[in-house]
């Protein structure tokens, strides 16, 4: 392959290459570079077998596997149902139970598989073990008398686990889960963190969760112009890590079976090499950008501008720009645009899109109050819901601002989004 | 008619851009045909703006055939002064293509299924951009809204900051819908006004296209500029490959509208061309640099500051050699004292107040106390070795610019090495050293997109230190295709 170098010195002969007395290669590619195909090939998949095996080995070994897929929440992002707290930095303080001697914790676990998740612990302090119990409780949605209750065992501080993969209990799917507290409490429970563990998996089971998140289709979001995740986000071995290795190792591999194996070194097989990885990542990135073709055609071909904006997700904001010029004077006109926190979400994003819609008009949306001095007769106003310092006094045809600032208006319209007015 | 306007909207200020191309490329050599059309397209679109902005500086209104008219009138007058310049090189008998291979070698196949895989990926950028309206945030917030009213009032209306805006200084005037967005530089909604001009009516998506046009002048400008150093068409589409499939910049063509690709297409072409002047000292090259350098502000404000990135190579480049380390020396120790005592303080139009001193920094869009250094190494080194933002770029760049000078100490190694370092360390600058942008790295906001302005560029560099490593020289391939 005529890329970079010069060729490694040979006869020719016709066109074709004699490397030995009685040996005759196709033209154009020695014996030397013939074998170095063979080795880059042999070393690609050598280097992925390892790569492959070293994911599974991590993962499979010890817990990290179950320390990174487990679900966990600290006690401060629980929810206390019954029974009184307080959250006390990251931890949730039960100081004291209901007339019925219980506290119930609501724990935001999404629904579960209960073959996927087989442990459940919680970490707790000043636990009095003799009177108080803590169990876990649960809906299961496939039984018709789905709430269930295990107890687990009694401890002072630490964590209290249970392995659910032995209870008959733990089937189905779950749909709500908590932690219940009943009997005495002499001092307040302190919840630290609860998680939900899913079982060590064999080899096969990792390799396949891999392959999942790899081939994850992320399509446009709104983070993709400052960012592209590639699959899936925190997954277990990123794709980018997962071909830089692979690259390491062939190359390495491809080293040692020259360096033993003889014969001229050459760059391009180490550029092969490279370019062999970078292909692995592209050609998951050109599935990915098909995949969204096919959705944007979908979405938006051989539609009109307004109905490509019908088909968008903020319509209803492109819908109410659209009344609000219907409502107004055709020449381009001075409208405010007011929001309540306008350098904040969801406020700045509507806002500065609206300001996009409303288009040409001559739009100011900077301000959370009312910019009176600004503001002439003939000028529009919108105010973005919800707005709580600036009320319409209906009688008096005005608009206030903390009492401090008052405009005389006209209401033209109304709408969940806004309303809209022309100062007078 | 509609679609002979915009035809025309996107060819007229490329046959110009061409024409001026042409000064700077040998007739006939390698890359010619795909360095001037690449060079072409940016250049004609500078020229465009620049002509949009001068009639509206005369108070004429933005009128397509007008612009159209004068645009073809300086083409005119391009190749008519011109006229001596041959378009193609005559070849010696010696030179001649000579003998006719059978069958494809591996390298060309090679070449062609990477020529296969950039059409099938402009391909679906192309479609991504006519069917999809305009989408990605500051594409609407920042950029499109100043094309949509100057077209719909037919001149470039001022736009002024909220509080003049509010006061009623100016009568018609706009504001931004953010508190700098109002004086960003004018190219970007320029480019998409002309193309609603050529429509005479607001498409979301039309606008989009010179996006696509750009990606594709960068494209072919680093397959020209490669392949003049010597390269074989293999080697110069693996570069074009690597710089197309990496996922930031397929998005920022496909998503269409922030001005990122702009800027990193201009530096981009101006590095190229200063580095290939640099080798050869052709005044064309340096010219084109030059003028690409200087319309580097006319894009996004930073654009100055990678401007005076080049500054540091230059002196490398034209320093005689025992006074290379004392020049520079001597540009950081001028740079530091006066930064640590008496500052500096001045304001640019249309760009704003630069202050820069140990307790004080202003820039447009950015005040700060001055330069602390904030440890925001975690999300760097996620977005560029752990997302998929640009493939296994990041693994690569380290080796090549630890190595190029170690294994090649030759001047315009020195100069591509201190070019990339300046741009880097402007980047570390800016995200380690200012609190803004140190936040900002943390939400991955700006990080990827100030580091693309000069990726394109660094990918280039890469090329050209490895042809400067390896010396290559003509392979058989090119001589059967000297054309390309």
């Amino acid at each position: 392959m005529a890329l970079m170098l010069r060729p490694s010195g040979q006869r020719w002969q016709n066109g074709a290459v004699q490397s030995g007395p009685n040996t005759i290669s196709p033209p154009g590619v020695s014996v030397s570079q013939r074998s170095d195909w063979l080795l880059v090939l042999l070393a690609l998949l050598l280097g992925a077998i390892l790569v492959l095996g070293a994911v599974a080995a991590y993962y499979v070994t010890g817990s990290r596997y179950v320390t990174k897929a487990a679900l966990g929440w600290d006690g401060s992002a629980l929810e206390l149902l019954v029974g009184d707290g307080l959250v006390r930095g990251d931890s949730l303080e039960l100081t004291a139970l209901d007339e019925r001697s219980q506290g119930v914790v609501r724990i935001p676990a999404p629904k579960l598989d209960t073959t996927r998740w087989v442990t459940f612990a919680v970490d707790i302090s000043d636990l009095a073990a003799r009177e108080t119990r803590v169990g876990l409780a649960w809906h299961d949605e496939t039984a018709r008398a789905g709430e269930r209750l295990i107890w687990l065992a009694p401890m002072t501080s630490g964590t209290l686990q249970v392995d659910l993969a032995e209870r008959p209990e733990w089937q189905g799917n779950i749909g709500a889960l908590f932690l219940v507290v009943a009997g005495a409490l002499p001092q307040p429970l302190t919840i630290h963190r609860i998680e939900i563990r899913p079982p060590i998996p064999v080899a096969s089971a990792i390799l396949r969760q891999v392959w999942n998140e790899w081939t994850t289709f992320e399509g446009w979001r709104g983070h993709s112009i400052n960012f592209i995740v590639g699959g899936t986000r925190d997954g277990l071995f990123p794709p980018v890590l997962a071909a830089a290795l692979w690259v390491v190792f062939s190359a390495a591999l491809y080293s040692i079976m020259r360096l033993f194996g003889g014969g001229t070194w050459r760059a391009v097989p180490f550029a092969v090499i490279l370019l062999a990885g970078w292909l692995m990542l592209d050609a998951r990135w050109q599935f990915d950008l098909l995949r969204q073709l096919q959705i944007t055609g979908e979405q938006y071909a051989g539609k009109s501008y307004e109905e490509k904006r019908m088909a968008a997700e903020d319509r209803g904001l492109f819908l109410f720009a659209e009344e609000v010029k219907r409502r107004i004077a055709p020449a381009p006109a001075r409208i405010f645009l007011i929001a309540a926190a306008p350098n904040k979400a969801p406020d700045y994003y509507i806002r500065t899109r609206l300001s996009y819609f409303l288009q040409p008009h001559n739009v100011g949306s900077l301000w959370s109050g009312l910019p009176v001095e600004g503001i002439g007769p003939g000028d529009y106003v919108i105010i973005l819901h919800p707005h709580q310092w600036i009320r319409e006094d209906i009688a008096s045809g005005e608009l206030r601002w903390r009492e401090e600032r008052v405009l005389r208006v006209e209401r033209l319209m109304s709408s969940s989004i806004g309303n809209l007015y022309r100062a007078r | 008619m509609e679609t002979f306007r915009l035809v025309a909207a996107l060819l007229v200020p490329w046959v110009l851009g061409t024409a001026l191309a042409r000064v700077a490329w040998v007739a006939g050599g390698a890359g010619f045909w795909p360095g001037i059309l690449g060079y072409g397209y940016v250049l004609g679109t500078l020229v465009t703006v620049v002509v949009m902005m001068g009639i509206d500086a005369l108070g004429i209104p933005q009128h397509f055939p007008l612009i159209t008219g004068i645009l073809a009138a300086l083409t005119f007058l391009v190749l008519w002064a011109m006229r001596p310049v041959p378009w193609r090189r005559r070849l010696e008998p010696s030179q001649g293509p000579g003998p006719m291979r059978r069958g494809v070698s591996l390298g060309q196949l090679a070449a062609l299924l990477l020529l296969g895989v950039l059409m099938v990926r402009f391909g679906g950028f192309a479609l991504e951009i006519l069917w999809r309206p305009l989408y990605p945030w500051d594409a609407w917030m920042n950029w499109a809204p100043k094309a949509r009213v100057w077209f719909e009032h037919g001149t470039l209306i001022p736009y002024v900051s909220p509080g003049d805006w509010l006061s009623g200084s100016s009568a018609d005037a706009y504001t931004g819908s953010t508190f700098d967005n109002w004086r960003y530089p004018p190219l970007v909604p320029l480019s998409q006004l002309w193309i609603t001009l050529a429509l005479d009516r607001w498409d979301e998506s039309l606008i989009n296209l010179p996006w696509l046009f750009a990606g594709a002048a960068l494209v072919l400008a680093l397959y020209g500029q490669i392949r003049a150093l010597g390269a074989s068409p293999l080697f110069g589409l693996v570069f074009c490959y690597l710089l197309v499939s990496m996922p930031f910049t397929g998005t920022h063509i496909a998503l269409a509208g922030y001005a990122e690709l702009w800027v990193a297409v201009i530096y981009a072409l101006a590095v190229m061309a200063f580095l290939r002047w640099v080798v050869t000292r052709e005044y064309g090259q340096g010219t084109i640099a030059l003028l690409l350098i200087a319309a580097l502000p006319l894009v996004k404000q930073p654009g100055l500051a990678w401007s005076l990135t080049f500054l540091p190579a230059l002196v490398v480049a034209v320093l005689p050699g025992r006074w290379i380390i004392p020049g520079i020396v001597a540009l950081l120790g001028a740079a530091g004292a006066v930064y640590l005592t008496i500052g500096i303080e001045f304001s640019l139009p249309r760009i704003g107040e630069i202050v820069i001193r140990s307790n004080e920094i202003r820039l447009p869009g950015y005040t700060g106390d001055g330069f602390r250094f904030y440890p925001v190494w975690a999300p760097f080194i996620k977005n560029f070795f752990v997302l998929a933002n640009w493939h296994l770029f990041w693994f690569i760049v380290p080796i090549i610019l630890l190595l190029g000078p170690v294994l090649v100490p030759s001047r315009p190694v020195a100069v591509a090495w201190i070019l990339a370092l300046t741009g880097i360390g402007f980047l570390f600058l800016v995200f380690f050293f200012t609190g803004r942008y140190s936040n900002e790295a943390l939400n991955y906001v700006t990080l990827n997109r100030a580091v693309f302005h000069m990726v394109p560029a660094l990918t280039f560099v890469m090329a050209f230190m490895l042809l400067q490593w390896f010396r290559y020289p003509r392979s058989r391939d090119t001589q059967g295709m000297a054309s390309v």
